[in-house]
């Protein structure tokens, strides 16, 4: 399984500051090059926008887990 | 909880923390349940350690593999097993076939394989594990269910597998009537699959094929709880906090009452007496 982590590819690929339609078209061009039949992303989507044209244009993911953890540590 | 010094990368202020928390939280608020209504969402607790976080987690992407063993001289059973099996939507992986294969079409695996055998060396079980992740994460999510024939045979094996491809969910072993292993014809210091797979609760034996009982071995067992009590002591706010939490789904007696009702009855004519009980179970 291949490991992307959203915010390490902003950065790496010079996108910071870029808006989210622009970010999130970049990222699904990247992961349609993608080999790996199993890839985890990490830190994506960061808002409802992002996940909406993620979903719409992109791809559904498999799954989608959301770490909880208790008030008292966040 | 990681403990991150001051002189570490990865160190963030509280202060900048507190804002990264507040960022989060307020994005989530539409995020989440969006993702919720749109995806195959799932809430995981961290507040558990980390191997059980990460067996929560696996239980959602791992694929379900499943070795039958021929038990004790049970070939019969162990093949009917693995018939019923595949009616059950599970795919066969025999791999001394898969590795004959392999090696006929010579593919990149398959050429390595050739390599081996001919420098008289026995084909390395990382070389079968490298065969088998190709198959077994092949990436379509309808096929992930398989059953693994001829391999393991060796503890090393099954740490090579499990280390590089998949957790075994199960071994299934075809006993006699008396759902005993029979290790009296092997060499007790050896410590071999069975005793290993039996120590992790792992190992299950069957005496005959029936597929609530293969569902019950592998753990997916229906769990039921009775919420009862006084009117007003709280049943229905606990009843929805164990569905939001816990991800029970609720059988009201008194809903499917109802239900039946209307549909024995019309718009003109309601039905008014009592639903039989026979009815509503």
């Amino acid at each position: 399984m291949k490991l992307i982590n959203f915010e390490e590819f902003v950065e790496t690929m010079g996108y910071s500051g870029y808006d989210d339609e622009k970010v999130t078209t970049e990222f699904i061009q990247y992961l349609a090059k993608m080999i790996s039949p199993r890839v985890a992303i990490k830190n994506f989507p960061q808002n409802v926008f992002q996940a909406k044209f993620f979903l719409y244009n992109g791809v559904v993911p498999s799954n989608v887990f959301s770490l909880q953890c208790s008030k008292d540590i966040c | 909880m990681i403990d991150l010094g001051e002189s570490d990368a990865r160190y963030v202020s509280s202060s900048i923390l507190s804002k990264m928390i507040k960022e989060y939280h307020d994005k989530a608020k539409d995020l989440l349940p969006f993702l919720k209504k749109e995806t195959n969402f799932q809430e995981i607790s961290n507040d558990q350690t980390i191997e059980k976080t990460m067996d929560e987690v696996y239980r959602h992407v791992e694929p379900i593999v499943i070795n039958v063993r021929s038990g004790d001289n049970q070939e019969t059973l162990c093949n009917s097993i693995v018939t019923n099996l595949q009616e059950e939507g599970f795919l066969n992986l025999d791999v001394e076939q898969l590795r004959e294969c392999e090696m006929k079409r010579k593919t990149l695996i398959g050429l390595e394989m050739i390599q081996h055998l001919h420098r008289d060396k026995n084909i390395p079980a990382s070389m079968v594990v490298k065969m088998l992740n190709k198959i077994v994460y092949n990436g379509q999510e309808s096929i992930n269910k398989f059953i693994l024939s001829n391999f393991p045979k060796q503890i090393d094996q099954v740490k090579e597998f499990e280390l590089n491809c998949s957790k075994l969910a199960a071994i299934l072993y075809p006993t006699g009537q008396g759902s005993t292993v029979d290790i009296s014809s092997r060499e007790l210091q050896n410590f071999n699959i069975e005793s290993l797979f039996q120590k992790q609760s792992r190992l299950k034996t069957m005496n005959q094929w029936s597929s609530q009982l293969f569902q019950e071995k592998l753990g997916n067992k229906v769990e039921y709880g009775v919420a009862c009590g006084q009117p007003n002591s709280g049943i229905v706010d606990l009843v929805k906090l164990m569905v939001e939490n816990q991800g029970y789904t609720v059988l009201d007696m008194a809903k499917c009452q109802e239900q039946l009702k209307a549909s024995m009855g019309t718009e003109e004519e309601p039905f008014e007496g009592e639903v039989p009980v026979a009815n509503v179970e």
